[in-house]
């Protein structure tokens, strides 16, 4: 459990006003028994005091008894007289002082008896003496009863003496054995009590220490945001609910043009146009009413006129959760207005050019179908009625007239390949990409395997490096893998032996480079660009049969991969076909 | 006549049909074959309505349909054909100098029994009428009611 600074201090001064209350009244307890003591010490002295008196006065009417027996004189009685009532007058007194001691008491009450019982012989030898005369009076204190008496008197007052020493004695030592443990008590608590004092002190000096570096702190972090909030693009403001702001930030003052002193206190009507204020103001009305952030897009005006801002807006609550102002961030998107007004124009034109690209594709492909349909038609029919016409009247002709007649037999039959070929080139570019893994190896095996017939009687030097499996159409990479090889071997006829070599440079990160190597015929670098040209030859089809469509239809199938061909070669050096094709990653 | 296998030939293009009947004839089965010159003829035939509604031949072990022809079009032919229960039975081979995709795939949809390019060489020509009159008008069997 964490127990507050705060209650730490207050229970350590409790704790303080605790001992120092304790000590208070163990002092106030001390100091009354202190008085106690002093005052029973002065009384015991009173007592001795009275007791002396007593005994002196007792002596006193002896003598002022014994001048009345000797002279007779009145005078001598009167003394006698005032002393004896003197001496009523102290018992009295000394009984009072010791009220509280049942045994002083009873010898007060003996000596009582005994100063009567004496002041009882002295008036009966004064009465003596008034009727019989000093001789009487004489004899009687001869008989020394009075001394006896007087004796015994010395003897209680003496007891009594004691007592009261005594007495004194044992309350002194009482009364010093108490204030010596009082003493200790006081000075122990009071060392507490210093103690917790100055620990409460140290306390509340940390307290203090520890409140000024968080004050500080708070005052770096709001140093901190301001800064922040000064250097960003953004306008920042707050608004207290009566739309009076609270707070701007430098954006804010730079396009007022004011400082910021003179914003906070003013509200957007005394600083914007009447209809943009109202907007403003509305829109902040809004975010207090639903107590969520919202997006305002916000007409602001510049030296160089309007602009959009996106206003993110959003309440700010007190620590009850009741709102109490209205936070806005306020951004520029003017540019990002224009941009997305022109990704939309951009959009439309692609919209357009797609829809028109569409119609060239239908138109295209309308074409290839008549194509296939309506010119294969009248070859068919010139191929065919020519071979009728060789049927029936080939007896009749002559050679000249038969190799006419084949000729034009001949000529269908190519054009209706060109024909055939052109369609092919064109389904091409149509037909979509079935792309899985291809495994190129497999594909040169079976390429090699399906040209057996033009390689029987033929001497080739065959290099295969391990080729990478890919991610392609395999039907589509299977007849670029077929032209080019089969380009290879064609090209290659007059070489014995044929070299040829199947590769990859796998050093690139994004694409392999595959390529077909042969020691052929090759072929003439300024005419490289015509290489891959629908229906384009550098050889005459005498040397070599072929229409001129096949390395046309590799370049369509790799570029449609994302792949490049390009072909290097030199007149009777031989050529090198590349193609590359993406990596699986990168094709991803 | 009746049990007779008839190849019915439905083909809009005058010497397309003279050179297939030229290549049937060469293996001794053109007096078999029913010649219409258009999709609409061919189901006239097919169904004994209007002009031939008098027909005799019976239903064909074979339609041999030409994919574009004027009125009624060979992909027509074949939809009304595979959903008749009477005609679905006849097999039927489209002979068309159309190689395209969608023309193929359409033909296998609707159920088309064999799909033919006509080759430009007229002996492949040859061959391949051969071959399909000789496949369906002899070796094949035709269905039970077929040549009723």
């Amino acid at each position: 459990m964490k127990v507050s600074l705060g209650s730490k201090i207050t229970a350590g001064f409790a704790v303080a006003v605790l001992v120092l209350a304790c000590v208070g009244v163990l002092s106030y307890l001390t100091t009354t028994d202190l008085i106690q003591a002093m005052n029973s010490v002065a009384r015991t002295r009173e007592t001795l005091e009275q007791l002396e008196s007593v005994l002196a006065m007792t002596a006193e009417t002896e003598t002022a008894q014994r001048g009345y027996l000797l002279t007779g004189s009145a005078e001598f009685l009167e003394e006698y007289q005032a002393i004896s009532k003197n001496v009523g007058n102290q018992m009295t007194k000394l009984r009072a002082l010791v009220a509280e001691n049942a045994n002083q008491q009873e010898s007060l009450n003996r000596l009582e008896l005994l100063i009567s019982e004496r002041f009882a012989a002295l008036d009966d030898r004064i009465e003596t003496r008034q009727q019989h005369g000093l001789q009487a009076a004489a004899s009687a204190v001869a008989l020394l009863k009075g001394k006896v008496i007087m004796d015994q008197i010395r003897v209680v007052v003496s007891e009594m003496r004691q007592e009261e020493e005594r007495q004194l004695l044992q309350r002194q030592e009482t009364s010093r054995d108490r204030s010596r443990h009082s003493i200790g008590i006081i000075l122990t608590s009071s060392v507490l009590a210093c103690v917790l004092g100055i620990v409460a002190v140290l306390l509340v000096r940390r307290d203090l220490w520890l409140r000024e570096q968080a004050e500080k702190r708070l005052q770096d972090s709001q140093a901190l945001l301001q800064s922040i909030l000064d250097n960003t693009p953004a306008v920042v403001f707050l608004k207290g609910r009566d739309g009076r702001y609270l707070f701007v930030n430098r954006q804010f003052e730079q396009l007022a043009g004011i400082p910021r002193d003179q914003i906070v206190g003013r509200t957007a009507f005394d600083l914007l146009k009447e209809e943009l204020a109202q907007a403003a103001s509305d829109h902040d009305l809004k975010v207090l009413q639903t107590g969520e952030a919202m997006q305002f897009d916000e007409t602001v005006m510049y030296p160089d006129g309007p602009h959009t801002h996106l206003a993110v807006k959003f309440p700010l609550r007190d620590a009850d959760g009741k709102i109490y102002a209205t936070g806005a961030v306020s951004t520029d998107i003017s540019d990002r207005k224009r941009a997305a007004q022109l990704i939309e124009k951009l959009n439309e034109d692609l919209e357009r050019r797609a829809a028109s690209l569409e119609v060239a594709n239908k138109e295209l492909e309308a074409f290839s179908y008549s194509v296939s349909h309506d010119l294969r038609a009248p070859l068919r029919h010139i191929a065919g009625f020519v071979e009728l016409l060789t049927n029936k009247a080939g007896e009749k002709l002559d050679e000249a007239s038969h190799r006419y007649l084949k000729i034009i037999s001949d000529a269908a039959k190519q054009m209706g390949t060109l024909i055939d070929d052109l369609l092919v080139f064109s389904r091409m570019g149509r037909t979509e990409l079935r792309q899985t893994k291809v495994d190129l190896n497999a594909l040169v095996r079976e390429a090699i395997e399906g040209l057996q017939h033009d390689l029987s009687g033929r001497n080739v030097n065959w290099k295969i490096a391990q080729l990478p499996t890919i991610q392609a159409d395999p039907s589509l990479l299977r007849q670029v893998v077929v032209n080019l090889v089969g380009n290879a071997v064609k090209y290659t006829r007059p070489r014995n032996p044929a070299q040829i070599e199947i590769g990859c440079d796998d050093r690139h990160a994004r694409e392999f480079v595959l390529f077909v190597r042969d020691n052929g015929v090759g072929f003439d670098m300024q005419y490289s660009h015509k290489l891959f040209g629908v229906f384009q030859r550098l050889h005459r089809s005498d040397e070599f049969e072929g229409t001129g469509i096949g390395l046309a239809n590799v370049r369509r199938i790799i570029l449609r991969h994302g792949g490049r061909t390009w072909a290097e070669g030199k007149v009777d050096g031989g050529a090198t076909f590349y193609y590359t094709l993406p990596k699986q990653d990168a094709a991803n | 006549m009746t049990n007779l296998k008839r190849i019915m030939l439905a083909e809009d293009n005058e010497r397309d049909l003279e050179l297939t009947l030229a290549a049937l004839e060469e293996h001794k089965l053109a007096n078999q074959v029913i010649v219409v010159r258009d999709g609409a003829e061919a189901l006239d035939y097919l169904y004994s309505r209007g002009k031939h509604a008098h027909q005799a031949g019976g239903l064909p072990v074979v339609v041999l349909l030409d994919l574009k022809m004027p009125k009624v079009d060979g992909l027509e032919v074949l939809r009304q054909m595979k959903s008749d229960p009477n005609l679905k039975v006849v097999p039927v081979v489209m002979i068309t100098s159309s190689r395209e995709e969608q023309d193929l795939l359409r033909s296998y949809q609707l159920g088309v029994n064999a799909y033919v390019v006509k080759p430009v060489d007229f002996q492949k020509f040859t061959d391949a009428v051969k071959q399909i009159g000789a496949f369906w008008a002899v070796i094949n069997e035709p269905p039970p009611r077929a040549a009723k």
